[in-house]
């Protein structure tokens, strides 16, 4: 890895100059920034990640399973394993999926997995992200640049090959497509993963399409070319979030969601990916529920833990809570990216005790926490080598068969004391090498 | 058995000539066991086709697009309703025991509500029903399609969908299942909002703008959680243009 270390500077202005770049919102403006990449690869070897596999592959089956039976007969409720206030009080419920069977039953076609390496060795699932989780791109270009900076890193390394992402992404695109061409709706350039949105719909050999390129007849998507012609579209790999993909049933003052597209979706003649209404199954509320699920469902041992969670909704966890919310983390399940997460170890008392009284006065609204004591990974701070916080999502593909993508995006904290490592926080990034033995 | 009759018109002008324009609307009546629609027809001489699904609170859903260029928009529809008196509609969905995106209790309503309970879940709505039509005054311009039940509450005004808003959200946090309704009432020429509550074992209408149980003199359109569920009418055009509707409704 030497002579790619030596070179790490180059590898992130060849990143600028290839447009990488990462979006971000703050204080009501934009800006783009890059998203710092750091040389030293993380290394999973090929024993560690078959068992990682496994537990993937396993989780989002069962989530599948999951979101099938809950807009559909919700046996799951039925049979008391998941409360219905959890399903109905959800904000990514979407009643208007209801009944709405997605072609193949694929509901969750791309799944990324956030996981924590913890001290004692253990790998724990920190959440699911089954709506549009984004940043694949980083690695797969990370990787191109290094390849070609430093060649010889990778002849004397054993690194599993991750550039198939384009064709596992195009094959699923493929699989539950229905008749019609393959595109990839985007928001447009200002958005925080624009660069992504492009990059794969070169990749893949879709069209890249903002709303106004798309539009219903009948209950049939098509797409506008430049000449005016239109083309039937059979998926759309979309970049933008349910409530506002379909102004006429969502969010009614959407400009970027195409008009009618659900009616086209309910009627079987395009397939959406990821399906609508996936949020009920990555809340964080729901979260807790997950390894139930893959009993439940499978009826297999879950391989991968979840990070131990308790939730106040069940009065037993809430006595527990309120008695040692001092060491937990708090997090508002409605929240997402980082943002509502309490570490309670740190807050003053006052703070300490407005958190607590929320608790009391709104169990649905939280999860609680362990703090789970995760791997430092080594970073390069200037020209010194630190320990920093690092978590891994692992991206998880589900067309015919599931399959999880050799590779997946090491996203660092840069701040020593954060254990927040989301890239809208600020940190950075890493290749991660999956070995060949 | 009585039978309402009742006429839909519905005409926009556009300033300038419009295109691209996608519409989706919940034009006809509610069929269940407590009222029966007859001979519905529906006019919009500036589409060529029309397409029909069900959204998944039963509603029909009627929508298409228009390509060209066009300065009105015309939606006539007709029809009859039977309603079945001493029919009761029992289909229960656990759905509506939980807040929805605009029907939602802070603190003083949750105490509000509690207030007003009673012995038996008739009694509690009949309360509450009473205490929202004292306390929400009919007024227009104080609120818009998307105003949530906490703001209505506590301003103490709006229109019949808001009223409908409040009162649906306080009937949840007591414990009573409860939908917005949309629809027709004879007498009246725009639409109109209630509320449906569910205890022994049925629904109930109630229309708190009015403070009466309804009569049969409402014809049903559509049910959500709140309005967001059950819009009569969306439509998204191109051009930059001010549009002027007016909707004309009868009912006898």
């Amino acid at each position: 890895m030497d002579s790619l270390i030596t070179q790490r500077d180059s590898v992130n202005s060849w990143m600028f100059r290839y447009g990488v770049r990462f979006g971000i919102y703050k204080n009501g403006e934009f800006k783009e920034q890059i998203f710092p990449f750091d040389a030293i690869a993380r290394k999973i070897s090929g024993r560690e990640w078959q068992r990682l596999e496994r537990g993937l592959v396993q989780r989002v089956n069962a989530l599948n399973l999951f979101l099938k039976d809950i807009y559909g007969g919700k046996k799951i409720v039925k049979d008391n394993v998941v409360p219905e206030d959890f399903v109905y009080s959800s904000k990514g419920y979407l009643p208007f999926c209801e009944g709405v069977t997605p072609s193949k039953e694929v509901w969750s076609h791309i799944s990324g997995i956030d996981l924590v390496h913890g001290k004692d060795d253990e790998w724990y699932i920190l959440e699911d992200n089954l709506r549009i989780p984004s940043g694949a791109s980083y690695p797969l270009i990370a990787r191109e640049i290094t390849r070609n900076i430093s060649p010889e890193t990778f002849e004397n390394n054993a690194v599993c090959d991750n550039r198939n992402y384009a064709q596992l992404l195009k094959n699923m695109m493929d699989y539950v497509k229905k008749d019609g061409i393959n595109v990839i709706l985007t928001p447009g350039r200002y958005n925080s993963a624009y660069f992504e949105h492009s990059y794969f719909a070169e990749k893949t050999g879709a069209i890249l399409a903002t709303g106004q390129d798309l539009h219903v007849e009948g209950d049939r998507l098509y797409y506008k070319t430049i000449g005016g012609d239109n083309q039937l579209v059979g998926v759309v790999y979309r970049r933008i979030s349910d409530e506002y993909l379909d102004p006429m049933v969502f969010n009614a003052d959407s400009l970027i969601g195409v008009p009618n597209i659900m009616q086209a979706y309910k009627a079987g003649n395009v397939a959406i990916v990821n399906a609508p209404g996936n949020g009920v199954a990555d809340d964080k509320g729901i979260y807790y529920f997950v390894p139930k699920m893959i009993k439940y469902y499978l009826a297999e041992e879950p391989v991968l833990k979840n990070a131990p969670t308790y939730l106040p909704f069940y009065e037993e966890d809430r006595k527990f809570v309120l008695e040692n919310l001092r060491r937990l983390v708090i997090k508002d399940v409605a929240e997402a990216g980082g943002y509502g997460v309490i570490f309670c170890e740190k807050l003053s008392d006052d703070k300490f005790n407005e958190i607590k009284n929320l608790v009391i006065s709104q169990p649905r609204r939280w999860i609680a926490q362990e703090v789970v004591d995760f791997k430092d990974l080594p970073i390069f701070d200037g020209d010194r080598i630190v320990e920093r916080k690092a978590d891994l999502r692992a991206y998880v593909i589900t067309g015919k068969e599931t399959t999880v993508w050799k590779c997946g995006l090491t996203r660092f904290s840069r701040n020593p004391d954060s254990f927040i490592v989301n890239s809208s926080q600020g940190g950075g990034f890493k290749d991660t090498w999956v070995m060949d033995n | 058995m009585s039978e309402l009759k009742f006429e839909y018109k519905s005409v926009s002008r556009f300033s300038s000539a419009v295109s691209g324009h996608a519409f989706l609307l919940r034009p006809k009546p509610y069929g269940d066991d407590s009222q029966r629609v007859k001979n519905f027809k529906i006019e919009i001489p500036q589409s060529k086709s029309l397409f029909w699904q069900k959204d998944s609170f039963g509603n029909d859903i009627a929508f298409s697009s228009i390509d060209g260029g066009h300065t009105e928009f015309e939606v006539r529809a007709v029809g009859a309703v039977e309603v079945v008196e001493g029919k009761k509609v029992t289909a229960f969905n656990p759905i509506f025991r939980y807040p929805s995106p605009l029907c939602f209790c802070d603190d003083e309503m949750a105490k509000f509500a509690a207030f007003y309970k009673a012995d038996n879940a008739a009694q509690t709505v009949r309360n509450i029903c009473a205490a929202v039509h004292e306390r929400i005054i009919y007024t227009s311009g104080t609120t818009c399609v998307s105003t949530d039940s906490v703001r209505t509450f506590s301003q103490k005004s709006g229109v019949c969908q808001d009223i409908a808003h409040v009162f649906v959200a306080l009937l949840r946090s007591v414990g009573i299942p409860a939908r917005y309704v949309a629809g027709y009432v004879k007498g009246l020429t725009k639409s109109h909002a209630w509320t449906e509550a569910y205890y022994d074992g049925f629904w109930h209408g109630f229309d708190a703008t009015e403070n009466i149980s309804q009569s049969k003199d409402y014809i049903k359109i559509a049910h959500g959680r709140d309005a967001a569920d059950c819009p009569l009418n969306r439509g998204v055009f191109c051009g930059s243009v001010v549009e002027a509707v007016e909707i004309e409704i009868k009912v006898e």
